[in-house]
């Protein structure tokens, strides 16, 4: 009995209609997220377009020229730094818009606490409420989980920027002409982060939407407790 | 489908009979076709991208120097073209399963407005709904402008993409070689150019429509709310 309550919640008795204190700060917090999220996603679209340009003068010139000249230098710096981090930047902005989805729902679940509890305070009826499954105490820790791994992402593919910034400082013939040695050593790590970061964000992304499945089922636990317990007032318990 | 009557008091209005508004019955119409779309731009990306590999993996046991025979060419040809297309393609297939969710979230709204209204029917009492919230004015238009993007992002990346087809006909010699002025160097300058914001601004398409899917359950949460409010008022023997 005690795993069934641990896995889909079991009853307790509440004495008024207020929802938990995660349940308050969610039902504030997905604005802010949202537009954490949408300020993000439009600073990376903002910088893609200056890439564009830039990324236009670059390919604007001859090959000879452009992999040569100290002006054009500047312009692949720039290309390559924003290659290796603004990806995980974009896909950062989408995960606090999931984040705010995780808010929303447990907003949703908070509205369902208190209504419930109001319902049966109006039915003269004891307050009764389902105490919170697994998967109410795990989906917030999911999406704290997937924010932090986006985060983490963003820093180190901000570091690795930086030294892709060295590489590119370089004429193309002299990259290419490294030697075992500072530049060739600096291009490897530079190609070898951007391997595995590209998966890494889709883990933190993937941890989120975990989480997000988690609310539902939860919310799903409690539309199924009200049912039920809609049910026993009518049969006047 | 059902009309206001009027509004009672700030915040709620009285309906004439219980039912859906008319935005929420083409919801329920349309959350499965939108699903069904984007499920199938996304298989078909995959069979794309499965075509791609083996052209690749063809491509790349010869040297980029040696690419010249026309066969080889016309590999080069579609792998390049294809990755200036199909990233946008299934971003927005993803944007339609997206969008399919949002009606999902509408027909909730929708039922919930219908049900609300027949439980307040039956008991005889006068049939009370919340007056649509900012959220619920908001959510539709997001996901439509999300979605509109989304395929403003495809077109352009449709467009872009033959455009790089004539410059990937030519030998990678000849596209190292381009003078200023010819051109395929600037066919080649707008390939580069598109290439490097079309994904951000795909981006912000998805973002947009993730956003509708927000307001549409912050609008839930508001009707919920209300109907709590309005079944412990028909407990206590309110009209």
């Amino acid at each position: 009995m005690a795993m069934r309550e641990m896995i889909f919640g079991g009853r307790a008795v509440l004495t008024e209609a207020q929802p938990t204190g995660m349940q308050k700060m969610a039902s504030v917090m997905w604005a802010p997220m949202l537009l954490m999220g949408l300020m993000i996603v439009f600073a990376g679209l903002g910088l893609s377009v200056a890439k564009a340009n830039f990324a236009s003068d670059y390919f604007g010139a001859e090959k000879g020229i452009h992999e040569a000249q100290a002006n054009f230098i500047d312009k692949r710096q720039f290309i390559e730094f924003t290659n290796v981090w603004l990806p995980g930047f974009l896909l950062l902005g989408i995960g606090f818009i999931l984040a705010a989805i995780t808010f929303s729902l447990a907003n949703i679940l908070g509205v369902f606490r208190a209504g419930g509890v109001q319902i049966q305070q109006a039915f003269g009826k004891d307050p009764q409420t389902l105490t919170p499954p697994i998967t109410a105490m795990l989906f917030p820790m999911f999406m704290m989980i997937g924010l932090m791994i986006l985060i983490v992402n963003l820093i180190i593919a901000v570091v690795v920027g930086a030294i892709a910034w060295d590489v590119y400082g370089e004429p193309v013939a002299a990259i290419n002409a490294a030697e075992s040695g500072s530049t060739f050593r600096d291009l490897g790590t530079v190609n070898t982060f951007k391997t595995w970061l590209e998966p890494f964000k889709f883990v933190g992304l993937a941890t989120i939407l975990v989480g997000i499945s988690m609310a539902v089922h939860t919310i799903l636990q409690v539309i199924r407790f009200q049912g039920q317990r809609i049910r026993e007032l009518a049969a006047g318990n | 489908m059902t009309q206001a009557v009027s509004t009672v008091t700030s915040g709620r209005i009285e309906l004439r009979a219980p039912g859906m508004t008319k935005m929420q019955e083409m919801a329920r119409r349309m959350w499965l076709p939108m699903f069904l779309m984007g499920a199938m731009a996304l298989m078909a990306s995959l069979g794309i991208g499965a075509a791609q590999s083996i052209l690749s993996s063809d491509l790349n046991e010869v040297a980029g120097a040696d690419r010249v025979t026309d066969n080889l060419l016309d590999k080069q040809q579609f792998i390049q073209t294809t990755n200036i297309w199909l990233p946008r393609f299934q971003l927005l297939g993803m944007g339609l399963m997206f969008g399919g969710i949002t009606f999902l979230l509408a027909t909730i709204l929708g039922n919930l407005r219908l049900y609300g209204g027949l439980v307040q029917e039956k008991s005889g009492r006068k049939v009370l709904a919340l007056k649509p919230p900012w959220s619920a004015q908001l959510f539709p238009m997001l996901m439509m402008m999300g979605l509109m993007i989304l395929i403003g992002a495809f077109v352009v990346s449709i467009v872009i993409a033959a455009t790089a087809s004539d410059v990937y006909g030519n030998s990678v010699a000849e596209i190292n070689g381009a003078t200023a002025g010819s051109g395929l160097l600037s066919d080649l300058q707008e390939v580069k150019t598109f290439g490097a914001w079309l994904q951000a601004f795909a981006f912000t398409g998805l973002a947009m429509v993730l956003s509708g899917i927000v307001l549409a359950l912050y609008t839930i949460a508001q009707v919920l709310r209300f109907q709590h409010t309005r079944i412990a008022e028909l407990a206590k023997g309110a009209e």
